[in-house]
């Protein structure tokens, strides 16, 4: 059965439709901005709320615009499944009573209590589980249609935390670069729809060829050195589907571990050739939301024939050689492969290709 | 619908410990941490980063790990064909909770020890770790417990064929009672001991 991916939809400090968010990532736009907390300087990508009229949760309030705006780019209105992807959920109302406070609630909030859905919360990898679940319910026969959506928001919680590890760049994350120091954090909801169906598609879908999870079982706050779990799961995405991807959009936070990590995985499995990017230093780490709406942006790359660069990178700094550009690169795509990895020992890979 | 099976149940109960359908370990101690203490001081004992875990994790850990040592499914089948989904209502509140109350009293009181439980999917890298578990991983979060969304979510890793073994549990360290059951089923199982939603149901209401 083939299953297909498409309707998509981005709101981010880049714009509030995956094309605007696409268009401005390829002309070199970033959301990243200074910011000064306790006179100490952070770059974070925030969505500016004043753009916005909402009442109440502004979670909420993202997460049911994105996917209304995916909606509109399908026929198929009911008999869909949810799955919703969030690290932290609504972590700024902590001190509610758990009933509240739970991701399950802030989603049936948006949904209304009749929806289907499923809530993934597995740290940084969270986005492309969703997606392979929706994947795997299609295949299953369990469902025809699944509405995928990953959001997170810039919070004191996270910022705090992140700051602790010492894992923080207060500059613009550099991806793979020599002078690489750490991630920025970012916010965004992505959604996208998948189906059996192509017929409920306005605009021409793309396909989802399937996608696996292993785990590193190494630490649980950094990866493998070797990149076992990525590899792992990166040889079983491309099994699948039979194809070298044209271009991989990998995770990338720009911290040392992880990017070294990575380049081992793709310079192991022969694929260091391939060009290669992170889109962290567009949008920050959004987390739950990272696997989603970097997905969503090399969909709209794959549609146009254009592999993102990642903005800032000048010169590798891993150990292990892999193909990353700071430019875009153009060419007759059929592919690609998008990757996370993240704490808990998480990697996942998926892979989509054109009709 | 299919043909999965479940092979093993573990079942935290509120002073007992059952492995499938029997009784197998009286616990002592009024909190669930302290129960879960007792069960690693007499089953387990070889893991000292245990101590350091929250209550999410240790619980997680002590189920996962108790599941693997008695399965022999966990033993005879690869940790790369092995898949490991949880689900819970609560997330990693505990974690939540304390991280939160450090940076209302300062930005720079965060502790990166308790930081990096604040994401519930960590407990299960530590299972992984112990038992070398490498297959496909997902945390969930679900409204309240249901028999039917773990049934459905083991199917379906084991006919999509992510796994030739699925360990699933429903782990909830918010409440003191033990609100905690662990299945292991896999794939071309020839065992059936407990082979339907109403028989997880069942387990989970006998006490």
């Amino acid at each position: 059965m083939r299953v297909f991916i498409g309707a998509e939809n981005i709101i981010s400090p880049l714009g509030s439709t995956a094309e605007d968010c696409f268009t401005n990532v390829i002309e070199g736009r970033t959301g990243i901005k200074e910011y000064w907390i306790n006179k100490e300087k952070y770059s974070i990508s925030k969505i500016d709320r004043d753009n916005y009229s909402f009442d109440g949760s502004f979670w909420q309030y993202l997460l049911k615009a994105s996917i209304d705006e995916s909606l509109k780019k399908v026929n198929q209105q009911k008999n869909l499944i949810y799955v919703v992807s969030s690290a932290k959920g609504e972590i700024d109302k902590i001190d509610r009573s758990i009933e509240e406070f739970g991701l399950s609630y802030s989603v049936k909030s948006v949904l209304g209590n009749d929806a289907n859905f499923y809530c993934v919360s597995n740290a940084c990898i969270s986005g492309l589980l969703a997606i392979n679940l929706a994947y795997d319910l299609i295949q299953s026969g369990s469902a025809n249609t699944v509405v995928v959506s990953g959001i997170d928001l810039v919070s004191d919680f996270v910022i705090a935390g992140f700051k602790s590890l010492f894992a923080l760049d207060e500059d613009r994350c550099k991806p793979y670069d020599k002078q690489r120091k750490g991630l920025n954090l970012g916010e965004a909801v992505g959604t996208c729809i998948l189906s059996n169906d192509i017929s409920i598609y306005k605009e021409a879908p793309l396909q989802y060829l399937g996608g696996f999870s292993n785990n590193d079982a190494n630490h649980i706050s950094g990866p493998s050195r070797t990149g076992e779990g990525l590899k792992k799961s990166v040889q079983r995405a491309l099994s699948v589907s039979d194809l070298k991807p044209d271009f991989i959009s990998a995770h990338g936070t720009a911290t040392n571990y992880n990017d070294g990590m990575e380049a081992q995985a793709f310079h192991s499995l022969g694929l260091h050739d391939i060009p290669i990017n992170s889109l962290k230093s567009y949008f920050g780490h959004t987390l739950g939301a990272a696997g989603t709406i970097e997905t969503i942006i090399s969909m709209q790359g794959l549609r146009r024939n254009i592999a993102p660069g990642t903005l800032g990178f000048q010169r590798l700094g891993t150990e292990k050689s892999i193909r990353v550009h700071s430019d875009c690169i153009k060419g007759d795509f059929t592919s690609f492969l998008k990757t996370c990895s993240g704490f808990g020992g998480g990697n996942a890979a998926g892979m989509i290709k054109k009709l | 619908m299919s043909q999965v099976v479940i092979n093993h149940a573990l079942y935290l109960g509120p002073d007992q410990l059952y492995w499938d359908e029997e009784k197998n370990l009286d616990l002592r101690g009024a909190t669930l941490t302290e129960r879960l203490d007792f069960i690693y001081e007499n089953q387990i004992k070889s893991y000292p980063k245990y101590y350091r875990m929250d209550g999410m994790a240790k619980l997680v850990f002590i189920l996962g790990e108790l599941m693997c040592q008695r399965s022999n499914i966990c033993k005879e089948t690869e940790g790369s064909e092995i898949a490991f989904v949880m689900l819970n209502a609560s997330g990693s509140y505990p974690s939540d909770s304390i991280h939160g109350d450090l940076i209302r009293k300062g930005f720079d009181r965060s502790s990166p020890a308790n930081f990096v439980y604040t994401l519930p999917n960590v407990g299960m890298g530590e299972v992984c770790i112990k038992q070398k578990i490498t297959g496909e991983g997902m945390f969930l979060i679900e409204e309240k417990f249901s028999a039917t969304r773990i049934w459905d979510l083991a199917n379906l890793f084991l006919t999509q064929r992510k796994c030739k073994a699925i360990l699933i549990g429903w782990a909830e360290p918010t409440q003191n009672d033990g609100n905690c059951i662990f299945l292991m089923t896999e794939r071309d199982s020839g065992l059936n001991r407990l082979n339907t939603e109403q028989n997880i149901l069942k387990l989970c209401n006998n006490e």
